[in-house]
């Protein structure tokens, strides 16, 4: 059998390709390692936790972990862990879905008619909106703490539907006016011809076409509630899932293994979020990119 | 014990007394603490209102975050009634008007006079105002690795700082172990070391304005000499500014280190923990024949009340910082079975039930004796601390790392102090 053999170009292209996915692969482990860390801990018993070496896989796996949060039982380690875990679960569902909503509601409208609408200082407008990201959410905490207090809205899930929604809004608007930016304005008009108003032809006619980017705002708005820490500490007793996960970490107890049992049920739904609805995001991200 | 008077019988007979009904002006208290054991606070909460009669609702922070949050709240309007505190917050508290004074309470003075007098000056400020009552005390203590310090040929722990470098070479140079010495130097948490290391020492580190004469005696610039020796002769944890809990908890349950200076709790936290070398690991005093340092956080008092609802608070202050009204500690009682936390009166460990509530590992003796000597100044609780600690932690960072000599590290400190302190 004769032997082949392959042109320099096709060699050079085969190294290349080799050494991409050397360093796919290494990045893969770069972020997949903490999570395995993270995975590997909630099987462990505290004192398994802090062995030395460290223990790749659970030599004694246990499920109490588990068991203390989904039970409400007393956990490895003595963290009284009650149903907390699932009940801010619960409640980070709760509020991440209202505050999408919210944001979809109010940043969809608002990106549509600054995607729309030229009118004097529509610039100043957009960026204003814009501007309010560069704010330090710790600079205005204590504003938002008096105006929930006074509405009676302290550790209510609507008042950190309220507070999210102001910090989130900007991301929605920022992505969704790109998008109907791409989408072209005869669409309106022809809507606009046969009669509809601008609501129905954003509700009727540009919602269904620029879904992706609904659903990319969507996302990326769920994410931020999601794992948002500092407001919910502070406008809140505990009542979503970050500021019940730092409780763990105590003074006078060792409750990392419970914390990591904890953290892997709390990754859960963005996860699943990321994994059913990735294209999506890629495609309404993009769209405002490629505009 | 019977340091508390009935309040609520002494409440009604007040009321009697002015036609007032108690039960008109009475309301639910607010209670802010931290995330530990929240079911067993919520149970003491209930267990009082079940006595008093009165009402309570609890809400819980977690500790990380804790200060951020309770200060953003105050300073957005809120006053609950009672809330866990960290001593480092009492003087900036006080001058914001944040917590009320104890000091016209009846029975307030028989309180405060029960205490180790090493530790009435976390209480109460040198002008004489009592902020608070103790959550939970600690004394430092010296933890070490019984097996280790034989193995080497030593008949016992450190008693001296000197010992303590000679015992660690001595276990480093025979392979006992390569980082024989562990401690919390974070940077947060230095000045919490220096403190206990200078007070060890029996140097005065500030006088009762609040100066800094630490860097009028000699010895303090010993005691940092003694400091980076250890870090920069290798006897040391490699990584020791920047080890957490985890690494030091797993280094001395799993004989990684032969040392670690911190709180008593933490023998109950390694033995709970377990793993090979947790049955070896003892505690002693720390070296040297001055003072040890006193830590531990409190509970404070709002500003906002009033009426029966202030006797209601004070009633539940002393119930969860001490001793109740039949003279049991049945709150601290649960934080020693709980974290072996003490509350810092000699009645509390001449209790017989939390005698029996500490684990057999620990020696009561050397506890009870190191509480004797047991102090802390009384700057540490002013409101420009805060900034020191800080400092602290950056000029010992800047030592170890060899961009300051011990004796200029002593002079910028006490620059630092004074200049904070002036403002």
């Amino acid at each position: 059998m004769a032997s082949r053999t392959l042109s320099r170009p096709v060699l050079r292209r085969r190294a290349v390709t080799a050494l991409l996915y050397a360093a796919l692969v290494l990045f893969a482990v770069w972020v997949l390692f903490p999570f395995w860390f993270l995975v590997n801990s909630s099987f462990m018993t505290p004192a398994e936790a802090v062995a030395v070496p460290p223990h790749w896989i659970p030599e004694e796996p246990t499920l109490g972990n588990y068991s203390a949060i989904l039970a409400g039982q007393v956990a490895p380690g003595g963290a009284q862990v009650g149903l907390r875990v699932l009940t801010a679960l619960g409640e980070s569902l709760a509020v991440g879905i209202l505050t999408v909503v919210a944001n979809l509601a109010l940043g969809g409208t608002a990106a549509y008619s600054m995607s729309r609408f030229r009118f004097r200082g529509s610039r100043l407008s957009y960026f204003s909106v814009l501007f309010a990201r560069l704010v330090p959410p710790i600079a205005i905490v204590a504003a938002f703490f008096v105006a929930l207090r006074d509405l009676g809205l302290i550790n209510s899930r609507y008042g950190l539907v309220i507070v999210y929604t102001s910090f989130t809004l900007p991301i929605t608007i920022l992505v969704l006016k790109n998008y109907f930016d791409g989408l072209p304005r005869e669409l309106d008009e022809a809507a606009l011809v046969d009669g509809a108003s601008r609501l129905q032809a954003l509700w009727y006619v540009i919602r269904p076409i620029a879904r992706p980017g609904f659903i990319a705002a969507a996302c990326l708005v769920f994410l931020e509630s999601w794992g948002e820490f500092f407001y919910a500490l502070t406008l809140t007793n505990q009542l979503t899932i970050p500021p019940v996960l730092a409780g763990f970490r105590g003074f006078f107890q060792f409750n990392w293994t419970t914390l990591a049992a904890a953290t892997v049920l709390a990754v859960v739904p963005p996860v699943l979020l990321a994994l059913v609805f990735q294209r999506y995001v890629v495609r309404g991200l993009a769209q405002g990119v490629a505009k | 014990m019977g340091l508390g008077l009935s309040l609520p019988a002494a409440a009604a007979l007040l009321a009697a007394c002015s036609g007032e009904d108690p039960e008109a002006t009475r309301r639910t208290l607010r209670f802010v603490g931290w995330d530990f054991l929240p079911d067993t606070i919520q149970t003491h909460l209930d267990t009082w209102s079940a006595v008093s009669g009165g009402t309570v609702e609890l809400e819980v922070l977690p500790v990380t975050g804790y200060p951020a949050a309770i200060q953003t709240r105050f300073r957005g309007g809120d006053r609950p009634d009672l809330f866990y505190n960290f001593t480092y917050l009492l003087g900036q508290f006080l001058e914001n008007g944040w917590n009320r004074t104890l000091n016209d309470l009846p029975g307030v003075e028989e309180r405060i006079d029960a205490l180790y007098p090493g530790a009435r000056s976390r209480f109460v400020t040198a002008d004489g105002q009592i902020t608070s009552l103790p959550y939970f005390s600690a004394v430092f203590m010296n933890h070490y690795n019984a097996a280790m310090v034989e193995q080497a040929g030593f008949s016992g722990p450190p008693q001296t700082l000197q010992e303590y470098y000679d015992q660690c070479a001595k276990i480093k140079a025979d392979g006992i172990s390569d980082a024989p010495y562990e401690s919390s130097w974070l940077n947060e948490r230095i000045e919490e070391y220096l403190m206990a290391t200078l007070l060890g020492e029996g140097i005065t580190a500030f006088d009762d304005a609040a100066q800094p004469v630490f860097a009028d005696d000699p010895r303090s610039v010993d005691v940092l000499e003694w400091w980076r020796a250890m870090y920069q002769d290798g006897l040391t944890s490699p990584t020791i500014l920047t080890d957490d809990n985890p690494e030091l908890i797993g280094g001395m349950t799993q004989g990684t280190f032969a040392f670690y200076a911190g709180h008593d709790y933490w023998l109950k936290i390694f033995n709970d923990v377990g793993g090979p070398a947790a049955a070896d690991l003892r505690m002693a005093p720390m070296p040297g024949a001055g003072q040890t340092l006193l830590a531990g956080e409190v509970v404070q008092m709002g500003p906002d009340l009033e009426g029966t609802a202030l006797k209601d608070a004070w009633d539940l202050l002393k119930f969860y910082t001490g001793a109740d009204n039949d003279g049991n500690f049945t709150v601290p009682l649960t934080w020693v079975e709980a974290a072996a936390l003490a509350v810092p009166y000699p009645s509390f460990f001449e209790d017989p039930a939390i005698q029996a509530a500490y684990p057999d590992y620990y020696d009561l003796g050397v506890i009870t004796s190191e509480y004797d000597r047991a102090g802390t100044p009384a700057a540490r609780a002013l409101s420009w601390y805060q900034g020191f600690q800080v400092k602290v932690g950056e000029r010992v960072n800047d030592m170890l790392a060899g961009d300051a000599t011990p004796a200029e590290t002593v002079a910028n400190m006490a620059d630092d102090a004074v200049e904070l302190a002036a403002g």
